[in-house]
């Protein structure tokens, strides 16, 4: 049953099973899976529920809003501060993601194993739930009718230096390429987890309380026994009703930021007080090209190909178009002359994007009025990664015929040959001088086979507090250096199988 | 009484159109109708959804800079009451100011307000991006495939 604001007119209370918090990557694939091992589930979302036919194509203030958190205009404090986007709405950052699917590297998994005793967390026994949320998402090659040019260029460019690449695997299913998928997919094409295992928890009885934000998880003598929220007026965002759900196991999935900011605000604590700490970020930094020949980067799929030379080196490059306005702001020493520069050139433009797999980490804090402030140190070997990045960018889309690089720094703005590249080492950049922005937070609640570098155990539990679990990107114990949402499903499907094996 | 949504105050709404004009010039063939109306609405509609901290560390940070120019060298006037040009050239030094606070609490500023002035569907237009037109071509596309395989959109 799906209750809406609307349908809500008095204070709320409930008993069920489980109850979880968030219905996002992680909160979504739990709740059903549970729902469908025949437990009584309460999923609790603290954003709107809208559909495909909800969505707003030529109107990003609508979505940021509506979708994402605090209108899309988050920040991670920090030198450089961060900016970050997040979905805050039914389905969660999958709401309004770009459908990347990618299994955790081997390595990835063999340093949880080596560093944090999770022995049992392999690229074996994780077989199964990968293939499991993999069919669930439609985790498919594109179709030759969804390509885009801005992808193609970054493929000839990868070819014409020999560097390796991927078609990506995207969660969709005749995915045609109107490139939305960051304000919503118009085409219904996207398998968010508002298009499929939202609907399957629907259908086996699960509840979703909308619009309603947990304040409280509630505990007694080291036990959860439910959570406390309050149903918010989307228009006025007056705190109108309660919601008190009774509950022996509670999954909390808001998020790598709000995730611990709930757990610190609900009194709960760690043995080494490492909740909330180990912020990672996937430190994400543009740069824009333009060519000579329209390419039209708005049409056709979003990041139809990566570049995976530099994977192992912890860094991973890709092309993604967005709405002019951040276009714009990727392009930030252009004055007041931006319309003028975007009239000319924005169909010719390109904007490539290089992921850092973090080695630094930021911590999240919560402050009066429920105010949530996440904070980041990048560090010099990130910070240096992420001029690397930059520059590779750059040299990727001179050899795809570029006739000119838009770069975001001080002292250097504009390059225009490829010779012109070890010139970005020589700038005298501060890290605080970057700007960076992520889609990708983890690691705030991280799992580990011990109490003394860790809060969860293997399967998403607390160490400390009986039937409190987290099954949400906070628990990766580190980065992970590829696009997540698999990952967090796959753990997500884990850590449910485990629940329900516990309670039938 | 029930409450009303967010509303921002006026004072900081004008300072909020200065500084759009200051960041993106407008050219004459641009027309924009209640231009300031719907940058406005716009702006609101995310200021809404922040945090009431962070959204009046934001009122604050504008009525801030506001003064600031009337404190630090700009003739004893405030920003709104500078010459255009006078106004483009504060904006720029805020923008590059040495300080990492002040370009801090800039960015943050210029970000939103860039974000909402190229949301407008005629700013759109204006450098040529159709996202209706193209989304419906695809939504046609989609449904002949759907359909070539049998299944419906
Ligand atoms: C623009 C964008 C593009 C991306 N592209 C990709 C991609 O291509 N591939 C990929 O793998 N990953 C991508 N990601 C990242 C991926 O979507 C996220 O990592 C993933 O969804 C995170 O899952 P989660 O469960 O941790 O949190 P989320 O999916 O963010 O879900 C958390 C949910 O919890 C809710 N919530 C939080 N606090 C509370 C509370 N107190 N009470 C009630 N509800 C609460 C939130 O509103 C939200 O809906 C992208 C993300 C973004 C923002």
């Amino acid at each position: 049953m799906l209750y809406k604001y609307k349908d809500i007119d008095r204070h709320v209370e409930i008993d069920c099973d489980v109850c979880v918090v968030g219905s996002g990557a992680g909160g979504a694939v739990a709740s059903k899976e549970l729902a469908e091992a025949g437990l009584n589930v309460v999923l609790v979302e603290e954003g709107g529920y809208f559909t495909t036919k909800d969505f707003k194509v030529d109107d990003t203030i609508w979505s940021t809003s509506n979708l994402y958190r605090d209108g899309g205009a988050s920040i991670i404090m920090g030198k450089p501060s961060v900016m970050l986007s997040e979905g805050r709405c039914v389905g969660g950052s999958t709401t309004i993601n770009g459908a990347m699917c990618w299994r955790t590297p081997g390595k990835v998994f063999k340093r949880w194993q080596w560093e944090r005793g999770l022995y049992d967390i392999t690229t074996n026994n994780m077989e199964p739930y990968f293939t499991k949320v993999e069919e669930t998402i439609h985790a498919k090659s594109i179709l030759p009718e969804a390509k885009n040019q801005d992808s193609e260029l970054l493929r000839l460019g990868a070819e014409k230096l020999g560097y390796r690449y991927r078609a990506n695997i995207r969660s969709q299913d005749h995915c045609v390429g109107a490139n939305m998928c960051i304000t919503g997919c118009p085409t219904g094409a996207k398998h968010s987890t508002l298009v499929n295992y939202i609907p399957a928890f629907l259908n086996h009885g699960g509840e979703l309380f909308t619009n309603c934000r947990v304040h409280r998880v509630k505990t007694k003598r080291g036990k959860v026994t439910g959570v406390t929220g309050w149903f918010v007026d989307p228009q006025t965002k007056e705190k109108k009703y309660k919601l008190t759900v009774k509950s022996p196991i509670v999954i909390v999935s808001g998020g790598a930021v709000q995730t611990p900011a709930l757990l610190k605000k609900s009194g709960i604590r760690d043995e080494k007080s490492l909740l909330g700490k180990n912020l990672l970020v996937h430190p994400n930094m543009k740069v824009v090209a333009a060519f000579e020949e329209a390419v039209n980067a708005w049409q056709g799929v979003n990041q139809g190909y990566q570049i995976t030379e530099f994977q192992e080196e912890g860094l991973l490059m890709g092309v993604n178009f967005t709405s002019p306005g951040v276009l714009a702001l990727a392009m930030p020493l252009e004055g007041n002359q931006m319309l003028r520069v975007l009239k000319k050139e924005f169909h010719h433009l390109v904007m490539g994007g290089a992921l850092i797999e973090d080695t630094g980490s930021g911590t999240v804090y919560v402050g009066p009025f429920d105010t949530v402030v996440p904070t980041y140190q990048l560090n010099e070997h990130d910070f240096r990664q992420c001029i690397r990045g930059a520059a590779l960018l750059t040299e990727v889309f001179f050899a795809a015929g570029a006739k000119k690089c838009y770069l975001p720094f001080t002292g250097m703005h504009e390059i225009r040959s490829p010779d012109d590249i070890p010139k970005i080492f020589q700038l005298k950049l501060k890290p605080a001088e970057l700007e960076l922005l992520t889609v990708h937070v983890m690691g705030t609640v991280p799992m580990g086979s011990q109490a003394h570098n860790s809060v969860l155990n293997s399967y998403g539990a607390f160490h400390n507090v009986k039937g409190l679990y987290v099954a949400d990107a906070s628990v990766f114990p580190t980065s992970i250096g590829v696009n997540p949402q698999v990952t967090i499903m796959a753990l997500a499907t884990r850590t449910a199988e485990y629940i329900a094996n516990r309670s039938t | 009484m029930s409450a009303k949504p967010y509303q921002i105050p006026k004072r900081a709404a004008q300072i909020i159109l200065a500084i759009s004009r200051a960041l993106v010039f407008e050219p004459e063939d641009l027309n924009i109708p209640n231009r300031d109306e719907a940058l406005l609405q716009r702006c609101r509609s995310i200021l809404q959804e922040l945090p009431v901290m962070y959204r009046m560390g934001f009122v604050m940070g504008i009525y801030l800079f506001d003064l600031c120019a009337f404190l630090f060298g700009c003739g004893f006037k405030r920003f709104i009451s500078l010459s255009y040009e006078k106004q483009c050239q504060y904006l720029d030094k805020c923008l590059t100011n040495k300080m990492f606070t002040v370009r801090n609490i800039m960015s943050g500023m210029r970000g939103l307000i860039m974000i909402c002035y190229f949301s407008m569907p005629e700013v759109s237009a204006y450098i040529g991006y159709n996202p209706n037109k193209h989304v419906k071509e695809r939504l046609a596309l989609r449904e002949k495939l759907l359909k070539g395989s049998g299944r419906k959109a």
